[in-house]
């Protein structure tokens, strides 16, 4: 039956139908998530409910969303920034850790004045975050070296560093567990008054404002661009590559270290060795969804927080495990990745003439 | 900066003085409402281990109490997603909560502030308050009398342990375990290997391995899978479970497992907050070989009777209050003194336990 059909590549892809081709995409998505969450025994009355209902309509439902989309902003827009020159960050989670772990550096070492200590702590986040990217960015530049495997490896290698710390010089001194000693209360950024939303929030979304500003305005960010769609038409047109490629991944990696940096000061408080699992996976899934343009991934990080908050309903009341949120992304994106195909191909009936 | 279980445990004792004795808290709880209890786990219930001895209290809890218990299972260690299950759980009118983890401690115990009219329990976790108790058991009893029984059968001289992190509560298992067994023969060493993790069924199964390649006979786990007893049953070792019955995961070669009975603090508890009685303690409970909480499991066929013998005598002294296992002298794995001579580890110093003492094979990671 398919050798009936052919697939042509579209030149020009009309803008109604990119948007419908997305829109489908999510929708089948959903679909797919709907009916993974009713065959695993979550009843369908109870979705709109407990997904609608609980993670955006309710004050409390929707305070736990923003607060679990406050970190995922951040790894969104590292994605989104990586991504829009094509490369490939799978070490969001190692950078997020360096960035937890530089702005409990700060917090446990009180290093300056009280007044200074939060920015300093975020400061501290970005920069670490930041220095972790810049070794497979080397790489890459110097060597060649796919930054796929640098950074996932470098991911790992964070999270032995963080448990070093922790089994170390950073454990709980009293009872030898490893977790770190408590930030003091100026070591903590202030609550909204909105359930547990902190300071945090806003200044992710001052983040994606700067990063839209980068990258949408400015003359780095069409430099940016035009290393993404061709990397040797943009050289011999005279963009500065290197430059213009360090910028954007020195940016990709100082967001995910304050992503970490969000996480311990704004609703930790203290270093662990749990606060940065997920979240790689879910920086790539809301940097596709959102197109890697920043404001559409302040949007669709929002979203990814309400499946979060949804999913602890599902998980307290239904017991359905942890691994489903990961699925319930991966639906959405597959659907969304496979809607694509019809976007920038055309499918239509071959006609072979008499052998038809 | 935070008040901890431990520091807690030793100011107890100057309270307890100027309370001229008595221990009981000044605090108290009272519960509105009909009782609706929930546990919250951080990885499965069923785990064969640590979280599945807590689910066998759970489920005692509804058997004795006439209660449904929910159950929220994978609930990761991080504020955001404990405080999440939590609310929940209150907003649905849950009002006794019991969290399974000492990683829970920290936002169980702002929870706790939060809502003043829910019971909260921790298990091994470090923090109390008015409406909060963490618990946990003095498991190195059990792996003193363990260590009798293995250092009775071992024919080699060399034992081995495979357990989690260095944290006290690891480290004081290994160290009972060293001194129950060279309390039979003081030539017997034994090799302790961390694995790092709390569950990682491959490498502890492949730890198993290395350690009976050095020529140990009696391997024992400080972990919840039963890999290392799968690996010396295959090699004829003997083997030594924990937090339930292993039994069945080395019939041939298990002498014991060290297990919890947490419905013998859970019950009782849980039925003290339903009748209003309840008066959790201010630096928690620490439940011992005493009333049950901690036990062995029925003894292996490899366990001689004079070994049976003797670790009744041991544990009928530890129950009257009689032997400590951690009292001096106790030297430590250099050679230096851990203990003198006459004096006893205090709970503050047991919960910091960080050194081997003598008589193990293996390298305490640096402390600091």
């Amino acid at each position: 039956m398919l050798d009936g059909l052919v697939i042509t590549r579209r030149f020009d892809t009309p803008t109604w139908l990119l948007a419908l081709v997305f829109l489908a995409g999510i929708a089948a998505g959903l679909a797919m998530a709907t009916a993974l969450l009713v065959a695993i025994g979550v009843p369908a009355s109870a979705l709109f409910n407990e997904v609608i209902g609980e993670a955006f309509m309710t004050a409390s439902g929707l305070a736990q969303t923003l607060t679990f989309a406050t970190p995922l902003i951040c790894v969104g827009l590292s994605a989104a920034v990586a991504l829009r020159l094509r490369f490939w960050n799978i070490g969001i989670e190692g950078q997020l850790w360096l960035g937890a772990l530089g702005a409990t550096a700060v917090a446990l070492g009180d290093v300056g004045p009280e007044a200074t200590r939060l920015p300093l702590m975020l400061v501290a986040a970005a920069l670490a975050g930041a220095a972790w990217i810049a070794l497979p960015l080397v790489l890459k530049l110097r060597l060649g070296v796919s930054e796929v495997i640098s950074t996932l490896l470098l991911g790992s290698i964070a999270f032995l560093f963080a448990q070093h710390l922790l089994f170390g010089a950073w454990r709980d001194p009293a009872t030898g567990f490893p977790i770190s000693l408590a930030f003091d209360a100026s070591e903590r950024l202030a609550a909204l008054g909105f359930g547990r939303t902190h300071l945090g929030l806003p200044i992710a979304l001052a983040a994606a404002l700067l990063v839209w500003f980068l990258v949408d305005v400015t003359r780095l960010g069409f430099y940016g661009r035009a290393v993404g769609e061709n990397i040797e038409a943009a050289r011999a047109a005279g963009v500065p590559v290197i430059a213009v490629t360090c910028a954007f991944v020195l940016l990709s990696g100082a967001l995910s270290g304050l992503a970490g940096g969000l996480i311990v000061a704004g609703t930790e408080h203290r270093m662990s060795l749990t606060l940065g699992a997920g979240y790689t996976f879910s920086g790539i899934v809301i940097a596709f969804l959102g197109r890697f343009r920043p404001l559409a991934t302040v949007v669709v990080a929002v979203i990814i927080g309400g499946v979060f908050t949804a999913s602890d309903v599902f998980k307290v009341f239904y017991g359905i495990s942890e691994a489903v949120v990961v699925l319930l992304q991966g639906l959405v994106l597959f659907g969304v990745l496979v809607a694509q195909f019809f976007g920038a191909y055309r499918i239509s009936r071959a006609n072979w003439g008499a052998s038809a | 900066m935070v008040k901890s279980f431990a520091s807690g445990l030793l100011a107890l004792g100057a309270a307890a003085t100027l309370l001229s004795g008595t221990a009981t808290s000044a605090w108290s709880f009272e519960l509105k409402g009909e009782p609706k209890v929930a546990f919250i786990y951080a990885a499965a219930a069923k785990d064969g281990g640590w979280n599945e001895a807590i689910d066998a209290g759970r489920a005692a809890v509804e058997k004795d109490l006439g209660l449904t218990v929910a159950v929220a299972e994978n609930v990761p260690e991080d504020a955001t997603k404990l405080r999440a299950a939590i609310d929940l759980f209150v907003k649905r009118g849950f009002n006794i909560i019991v969290g399974t983890t000492y990683g829970y401690s920290e936002p169980i115990a702002e929870a706790a502030k939060a809502y003043p009219d829910v019971a909260f329990l921790n298990a091994s976790g470090t923090t109390n308050g008015p409406n909060l108790e963490s618990f946990y058991a003095r498991t190195y009893q059990g792996w003193y009398l363990a260590g009798i029984a293995a250092g009775s059968v071992t024919q080699s001289k060399k034992l081995g342990m495979v357990a989690g992190f260095p944290v006290g509560v690891v480290n004081w298992d290994a160290n009972a375990f060293i001194l129950g067994a060279r309390s039979v023969d003081p030539s017997i060493e034994t090799v302790v290997v961390y694995t790092n993790s709390w569950w990682d069924p491959v490498k502890e199964g492949q730890v198993a391995e290395a350690i009976l390649d050095q020529n140990a006979d009696v391997l024992a786990t400080d972990l919840s899978s039963t890999s290392p007893l799968a690996a010396a049953e295959r090699r004829g070792a003997s083997s030594v479970g924990y937090q339930l019955d292993m039994s069945h995961a080395a019939p041939e070669g298990i002498l014991t497992s060290v297990v919890f009975h947490w419905d013998r603090y859970l019950v009782p508890t849980i039925k003290s907050i339903t009748d209003g009685t309840w008066t959790p303690q201010e630096y928690g409970a620490f439940e011992g070989i005493d009333n049950g909480v901690i036990g062995l499991a029925p003894f292996g066929k490899r366990v001689p009777d004079a070994a049976k013998a003797k670790i009744a005598e041991v544990q009928a002294k530890m129950v009257a209050g009689a032997f400590d296992p951690f009292t001096g002298p106790i030297e430590k794995q250099d050679g230096s003194v851990a203990v003198p001579a006459g004096e006893k580890v205090s709970d503050e110093a047991l919960w910091s336990m960080d050194y081997f003492v003598k008589g193990a094979i293996g390298t305490m990671p640096a402390a600091q």
